[in-house]
């Protein structure tokens, strides 16, 4: 049903939300076994039923799966109350032409970074930082994609985008200014 | 860890490429794949609608049995908590400073210093999220605790049983607070006791026969 890949590449997804190995394998479980018991119950239905109760056939199941670890993750973190849930939804989208410029205008093409970096950047990251820069980064998705993934106006994600990437220059930035005192030390 | 530079999309994906399931997580997810695919039942044309209505009448007939009879089994609550533990039984992460945090938020006292936490996680069982602590005996046997905060499980009562290698019990600590316990058969029933009465003060003076000292 799912290869190797993509298995990984639901763990990887979950990683980029919760930074931790096994939580993330526990929502890839999570996430497949909502995803069998959905199809489950699909197949059960009635096949002259025109209304269906538990919804529309799943299309793509990988995209279904994601949206359930995304979902788990926060019922867990919301359970754990640690971390403050930030919602995306407080962004405005009503200035979108201004972020399309600037979001535009800022492909982070010339941010060069080792793995170390990239380490410390992710650790320095909250959990929707996290996955914007997955989504964007590693599976390349537009910002139609992750607004449809997000299920949010395009100006909200775009104005996200604009806001991670200046605070993974300023990461950088800080990360630099720390390693060159080392250095002079 | 290589200290080449590279753009940031490429090293982030390169970061991301490193980090894969291990191969018996990998084995255990095909598992529960392979089974739901075995398992998933194939359609058969008759007409549904008869079948529906006779297995309602069967089903009202016998609801008074079957009510009775599930008090004496094993909640499926617990064995999803059985599973968790042999699901869990390669982690060894000690006590997490954000687990330490959830129960001072909730008022649980420690682990009792002789008893190591040998894991803690927040995890799901079913639909009812709960706080997982592995405690290992003195010299022998394991106890996994599982806590529940809040009201969703209102049929939940004090009970107890055997599942396969372990012994269980539900309790029922305070409003908003429930506790799935279970423990292996060689550790000791007073440590068990010993160990919930530190961390939930509550159940020292209305212990029910069970967990009398």
């Amino acid at each position: 049903m799912f290869n190797k890949e993509e298995l990984n590449q639901l763990y990887r997804y979950a990683l980029s939300l919760s930074a931790h190995e096994p939580t993330a394998y526990d929502l890839v479980q999570s996430g497949v076994e909502r995803y069998l018991n959905k199809i489950s119950a699909m197949s059960e239905l009635p096949k002259n039923q025109l209304e269906n109760p538990l919804g529309s056939p799943i299309e793509n199941p990988l995209a279904y799966i994601k949206s359930t670890i995304r979902n788990c993750y926060f019922d867990l973190e919301r359970h754990r109350k640690v971390v403050s849930i930030i919602s995306i939804d407080g962004d405005d989208a009503s200035n979108m032409d201004d972020y399309i410029g600037l979001v535009d205008s800022d492909p982070m093409e010339d941010v060069l970074i080792n793995q170390q970096e990239v380490e410390q950047l992710l650790a320095s990251l909250n959990a929707q930082e996290n996955e914007l820069l997955y989504l964007w980064a590693v599976e390349e998705h537009t910002v139609e994609e992750i607004s449809r993934i997000y299920a949010k106006p395009r100006g909200t994600m775009l104005s996200k985008l604009h806001r991670l990437k200046k605070r993974i220059r300023e990461q950088l930035q800080v990360a630099s200014v720390s390693a060159n005192e080392k250095g002079s030390q | 860890m290589s200290n080449k530079k590279q753009p940031l999309k490429q090293a982030v994906k390169q970061s991301y490429a490193e980090k894969s399931l291990l191969d018996t997580q990998l084995g255990a997810l095909q598992k529960i794949l392979a089974q739901k695919v075995t398992h998933k039942p194939g359609r058969v044309e008759v007409n549904k609608l008869s079948v529906y209505k006779w297995l309602g009448s069967i089903a009202a007939s016998l609801l008074f049995a079957v009510s009775v009879m599930s008090f004496f089994q094993t909640p499926a609550l617990i064995t999803s908590a059985y599973a968790d533990i042999y699901k869990d039984a390669h982690l060894h992460n000690g006590m997490q400073s954000s687990m330490q945090q959830w129960l001072d938020v909730n008022r649980i006292d420690r682990v009792p210093q002789p008893y190591p936490v040998q894991m803690s996680k927040f995890c799901r069982l079913g639909p009812v999220l709960t706080t997982h602590l592995r405690i290992a005996g003195k010299t022998q046997g394991e106890m996994n605790v599982f806590f529940h905060q809040g009201e969703d499980a209102p049929l939940w009562l004090n009970r107890s049983g055997k599942v396969d290698d372990m012994n269980w019990k539900l309790l029922k600590v305070r409003e908003n607070l429930t506790v799935i316990v279970l423990y292996s058969h060689d550790m000791r029933e007073k440590s068990v006791q010993y160990i919930l009465h530190e961390m939930l003060p509550e159940l020292r003076p209305d212990l029910g026969p069970e967990f009398g000292v």
